[in-house]
């Protein structure tokens, strides 16, 4: 039976999760979209696009799992920092593993972009920021907005992982109530619809923003 | 003054060697001259249509704009100096046919934005197409996107005009408003270059301007 008492309990535990998940999403979406311009075929630099796409191969190679052990215990202790907070590393970790992804999309979407958009840019006068800022973000938005959604959703279900390292995200709040009243079908079975609502309320949102777009660019 | 000097202009195709395509061509325009570029499909008119407004670079020689090699022009010199209308016709994807115009206008010639947006409204009227003011370029027939480009280099008033096959898309009520455009460019002291296999064009254009001819054909 399923105790009401534990509900603020596991809204504070989503509470938690989302303020994670939105900071590894706007990490993911920042440093993402930098190493895919670096790495991309038009604005690649030398030297910085092979480190950019090294990094990016690693971050991909490794399980998340490992890299959120690493951010918390490893690379604290090679720093010689105490006391780091277990959040903020969390969060940091999986943002960084998630911009490893978000950049093959940013390269793929820019790579997509017809280089008659840069040779126009060009003749017309534009400069590289100009370029970029407005010709090549707008088409590059509409043209990833469905990989980063989905990177987006796939963010959510990771951050269950940072229980193991005692954040009291929802899930880690769900594992902290089980251990007290051993009682662990009803709990499961709330988080897991806990996290459906979230995982649909944000595609939801996505539709709308997708569709409101859509209407624009056909008006 | 354009004077075009080429000893050798290559070709490279992604991963092969370069192709020598064309060897020892000279021309120049006067301010207000019209020039028509011929040769048959292959021997390298737009190839020398993309050196001149810098969009290729692989060739020896000089191209020189008023005895300043095009090399060492910066880029609000280029864009003040040069207008493309390129073979395929490309515009910005994600602007409006009017913000195609007025956008470049506003950005690199710094015009306040009503004023660029009249004269984005002036130019559409002029090549009949002011009821597209407000579609995007897939929204476009082949026809409205060649004549909005045409509109996007005339804007920017450019001292010499470089336009490759500017009416493979339009009938001959359009391609008469074309030859008007660019006899009302020579005109007002613009030099204008066209590569063009379109007889009726080229009728017009000796008719009206008295164009020069330059045969590219391989000697």
């Amino acid at each position: 039976m399923f105790n009401i008492e534990n509900i603020p309990l596991l809204l504070t535990g989503m509470r938690v999760t989302l303020i994670v998940w939105g900071g590894s999403a706007l990490c993911s979406l920042v440093l993402g979209t930098v190493f895919g311009l670096l790495c991309c075929a038009p604005l690649r630099i030398p030297i910085i696009a092979p480190l950019m796409s090294a990094i990016t191969m690693v971050l991909r190679g490794i399980p998340f799992y490992i890299q959120l052990l690493i951010a918390y215990f490893v690379i604290p202790d090679l720093l010689g920092l105490a006391n780091v907070n277990a959040s903020l590393m969390a969060t940091l970790a999986l943002g960084l593993c998630s911009a490893a992804y978000t950049s093959q999309a940013v390269v793929s979407g820019i790579n997509g972009i017809a280089t008659a958009q840069w040779e126009t840019a060009f003749v017309l006068g534009y400069s590289p920021l100009q370029t970029i800022r407005f010709i090549i973000l707008p088409q590059l938005i509409a043209a990833i907005t469905p990989a980063l959604c989905a990177e987006a959703d796939q963010l959510i279900k990771s951050t269950a992982i940072f229980s193991s390292i005692g954040i009291m995200e929802l899930t880690g709040m769900a594992r902290n109530i089980i251990t007290r009243e051993f009682n662990p079908i009803p709990i499961y079975l709330t988080i897991a619809g806990m996290y459906l609502v979230i995982s649909l309320t944000l595609n939801g949102i996505i539709r709308l923003a997708q569709k409101t777009r859509r209407t624009y660019a056909k008006s | 003054m354009l004077k075009v000097n080429i000893s050798r202009m290559y070709y490279c195709d992604n991963g092969n060697a370069p192709k020598i395509i064309t060897h020892d061509k000279a021309l120049s325009l006067a301010p207000g001259q019209l020039g028509m570029l011929v040769g048959t499909s292959g021997v390298g008119k737009t190839t020398l249509l993309r050196c001149i407004v810098g969009l290729h670079d692989n060739y020896d020689g000089t191209i020189t704009i008023a005895k300043t090699n095009i090399r060492n022009l910066t880029r609000q010199q280029r864009v003040n100096l040069l207008g493309y209308v390129p073979q395929d016709y490309p515009l910005i994807n994600n602007l409006t046919a009017s913000d195609n115009i007025s956008q470049p206008l506003a950005l690199t010639q710094k015009w306040p934005k009503e004023k660029a947006k009249q004269e984005a409204r002036r130019l559409l009227e002029k090549f009949g197409i002011s009821d597209c003011a407000q579609r995007y370029p897939n929204q476009l027939s082949g026809g409205q996107r060649q004549r909005v480009r045409l509109a996007m280099a005339l804007a920017i008033k450019p001292q010499i005009l470089i336009l490759d096959e500017p009416t493979s898309a339009l009938d001959k009520t359009n391609t008469e408003l074309v030859a008007g455009a660019l006899q009302e460019a020579c005109q007002n002291n613009v030099s204008v270059l066209v590569s063009t296999q379109d007889d009726y064009l080229r009728q017009l254009l000796a008719k009206q301007c008295f164009g020069t001819i330059f045969n590219l054909e391989k000697t």
